[in-house]
């Protein structure tokens, strides 16, 4: 070919595809480099999101320790000449908006919306003092179109809101991350804002931090929910009350963050699990100090048969896993710092005959008895830290395998050969007994077939021990990843040589002190 | 086993396996939706891929034609570019041309998994350059006048990823690894 096809030569829609793929920091090189990209970089696309701030808040502290807060607004000149469409814009607000801060912020706002009206996604940085109220009457153009609000709620103030009104009739996203919450809060009976948002589908109540043991104020309350596809909610009073007497058709996920109070026990849980008929996706957590029973799994898992991926967090699962029948649905199962009990002497087998993904961690167990897993669908298996008596029986169809420090005395699944296994990752505790050695050994030998290898050293005892297995066995791996901190030195120069000369083989080795190992 | 036969701007005629050629969702398109049966012995004209083009396309549809079908992810995260099997990066070592050359037949053919995953790897040839080393590597002219510039850079400056995200991000409390 005598002259090659330029990048430029490519139509916008590819240009932007390829936008698409990379993050912001390289769209900004991007669009720095020619007109074309710059054109193209910024352009809506699907994740093509880049967050124009119109006001940042800047701390700074002197030497004597004072703090002071400054708003600084953008420039309107900056905005007059550019010719971007922007899709989201941000704004960050002061505990206070005075007025000729509102009024600058008003004038970019309707500038922007000028060039673009089709503006419909806002960030908002707020305190306590919810100055995004006073935000949404000033500029009711802008939130009467919005279909996607994120807000950050941040720090303390000793304003106390009378309950708000919020209207956007197009919102379709929200999303409310709060970090602290002021005391003036706790007690207050009423929700801080109502929302009235009758298209929304999405809606994320970040769980509340640094605050578990007290009961807080419900910050906002939805007034329609019939559209909700996506919930994400810690449970308080209104929201229980909320889901028990509202019927959520087009619920497909929901994620519950649970505590121990008193309402929590006068609640129908039957009735709430029934109201959310097309439940697919359930996460819950339980926020006490130990596992304990949710009252939302076991009506969840009888009453919703569309069940398809169960995550489960803090909880006791000891009833649930009596009754194989609640759990057939189940496609990905997660299960981290739960509980199941077996008595003594005895054995329980679970059956999932349905599970393709299944996710261990840290799951600690009482009784004596022991706990056995059927799952042969399975494919993917995450094994972490689980305790000694538990075992999962055969599973032909896996294909990855991720192992860290397994306390397990069986894993029966790995006796048998591995047919599938493409993917390996070994995650190695710092200090491994022989036992443990064994259990990574006997995963390496049923994965003949593995293609790719990561292997996190913590120590380099186990590094050593290791790739000698690795070498003898794994004939077809084609890449391998060795993540060392530092201890990957240990391994002999000659088992390194070995795994270098294997053919068609990509190393990557990632540690602290490289040249150790290629100097030996 | 069926096959059909795809011509190329060029002429060439290419005899290839229904299953492969259907990777292609403008060839299904035309196979099912325009009445083109399987066992007629017709042409099916591709006047925008040449012969050399082609030739690549059928080579990574034959490799990838068991591939799943990708499941779309419905949260709008930052997509991957690292993700690249290593049967595919080694597929795409070739000039420049011939990759951008592949995109436009991967777009005119409307065969998502090799659209995607060339367009990653001009992805990953931008990332965490310089403009002055983009330019070098496409071989582009800066077409913007020193105020353009200017004005870019200032804009860029307010559009900042994640400003409010970096401030609440709080690690978990909870360390999962107890080894």
């Amino acid at each position: 070919m005598s002259t090659e096809l330029n990048i430029l030569a490519l139509p916008s829609e590819i240009l932007s595809e390829i936008c698409d793929k990379l993050p912001l920091a390289d769209r900004k090189t991007l669009s720095e480099v020619c007109r074309r990209f710059e054109e193209v970089a910024f352009q809506p696309g699907a994740a093509n999101k880049g967050v124009l701030w119109l006001s940042t808040i800047i701390t700074k502290t002197d030497t004597y320790g004072n703090t002071t807060t400054n708003m600084t607004v953008m420039d309107r000149a900056i905005l007059e000449q550019s010719k971007r469409a922007y899709r989201v814009i941000g704004i960050e607000l002061p505990k206070q908006l005075q007025p000729e801060l509102a009024q600058q912020l008003m004038q970019l706002v309707s500038l922007l919306l000028q060039n673009t009206p089709a503006i419909k996604e806002l960030h908002v940085v707020d305190s306590h003092a919810l100055q995004i109220i006073q935000l949404a009457e000033c500029m009711p153009a802008l939130f009467d179109n919005l279909e996607r609000l994120t807000v950050f709620v941040e720090g303390e103030t000793s304003a106390v809101v009378q309950t708000a009104v919020l209207r956007m009739p197009r919102l379709v996203h929200l999303e409310w991350r709060y970090v602290a919450v002021s005391e003036k809060y706790v007690g207050l009976s009423q929700p801080a804002i109502l929302l009235h948002a009758p298209k929304l589908q999405h809606a994320k109540f970040g769980r509340l931090c640094n605050c578990s043991g007290v009961k807080f104020r419900c910050l906002v309350q939805m007034e329609t929910v019939s559209e909700l596809r996506y919930l994400e909610i810690a449970v308080r009073e209104e929201n229980v009350n909320m889901l028990a007497t509202n019927q959520l058709p087009n619920l497909e996920r929901l994620c519950f963050f649970m505590s121990p109070y008193e309402y929590v026990r006068k609640t129908d849980w039957n009735r709430i699990a029934r109201n959310m008929p097309n439940l697919k996706q359930v996460e819950l957590n339980q926020e006490d100090e130990f596992p304990s029973v949710n009252r939302l799994l076991q009506p969840v898992l009888e009453h919703c048969s569309n069940l398809q991926v169960l995550r489960l967090d803090d909880i006791d699962i000891t009833d649930a896993i009596t009754c194989n029948n609640w759990w057939q649905s189940l496609e990905y199962l997660h299960l981290q710092d739960c509980l199941a009990s077996v008595p003594t002497g005895q054995r329980l087998v679970l059956k999932l005959n349905n599970l393709r993904k299944l996710c261990l961690t840290l799951t600690p167990k009482r009784g004596g008895g022991s706990l056995v897993l059927e799952a042969p669908k399975l494919q993917e298996l995450t094994f972490s830290n689980a305790d000694q008596n538990l075992d999962i029986a055969d599973t032909p169809e896996l294909t990855t395998l991720f192992l860290r420090v397994p306390q397990c005395k069986f894993l029966r699944f790995l006796d048998q050969p591995l047919p599938k296994l493409r993917r390996i990752i070994i995650d190695t505790p710092r200090h491994i007994s022989n036992e443990e050695l064994l259990l990574y050994k006997r995963a390496i030998k049923a994965g003949a077939n593995v293609q790719r290898l990561t292997l996190y050293c913590r120590s380099g005892e186990a590094a050593k021990h290791i790739m000698d297995d690795v070498i003898a066995t794994m004939r077809s791996l084609k890449t391998i990843a060795i993540v060392g901190l530092g201890n990957t030195a240990n391994i002999k120069a000659e088992t390194l040589s070995n795994l270098f000369r294997l053919p068609q083989l990509q190393v990557t080795i990632l540690c602290g002190s490289c040249w150790r190992l290629f100097a030996n | 086993m069926p096959t059909i036969r795809l011509q190329s701007s060029d002429g060439e005629i290419f005899d290839t396996d229904v299953q492969i050629a259907k990777c292609s969702g403008t060839i299904k398109t035309m196979l099912e939706d325009l009445g083109m049966d399987e066992g007629d012995d017709e042409v099916v004209p591709l006047p925008n891929v040449n012969s050399a083009i082609l030739r690549k396309v059928l080579q990574w549809a034959t490799f990838h034609k068991d591939d799943p079908i990708p499941v779309e992810d419905d949260d709008s995260k930052e997509k991957r570019t690292d993700d690249i099997s290593s049967w595919d990066a080694d597929f795409l070592k070739v000039d420049q041309g011939t990759l951008f050359e592949l995109i436009l037949a991967a777009n005119y053919l409307d065969i998502k998994g090799l659209l995607d995953v060339t367009c990653k790897t001009v992805a990953n040839m931008i990332k965490g350059k310089t403009p002055e080393e983009i330019r070098k590597t496409f071989n582009i002219k800066n077409d913007f006048t020193p105020a353009e510039e200017e004005q870019v850079r200032k804009e860029n400056e307010w559009c900042e990823e994640n400003q409010a995200h970096a401030r609440f991000y709080r690690p978990s409390t909870r360390n999962a690894f107890r080894g």
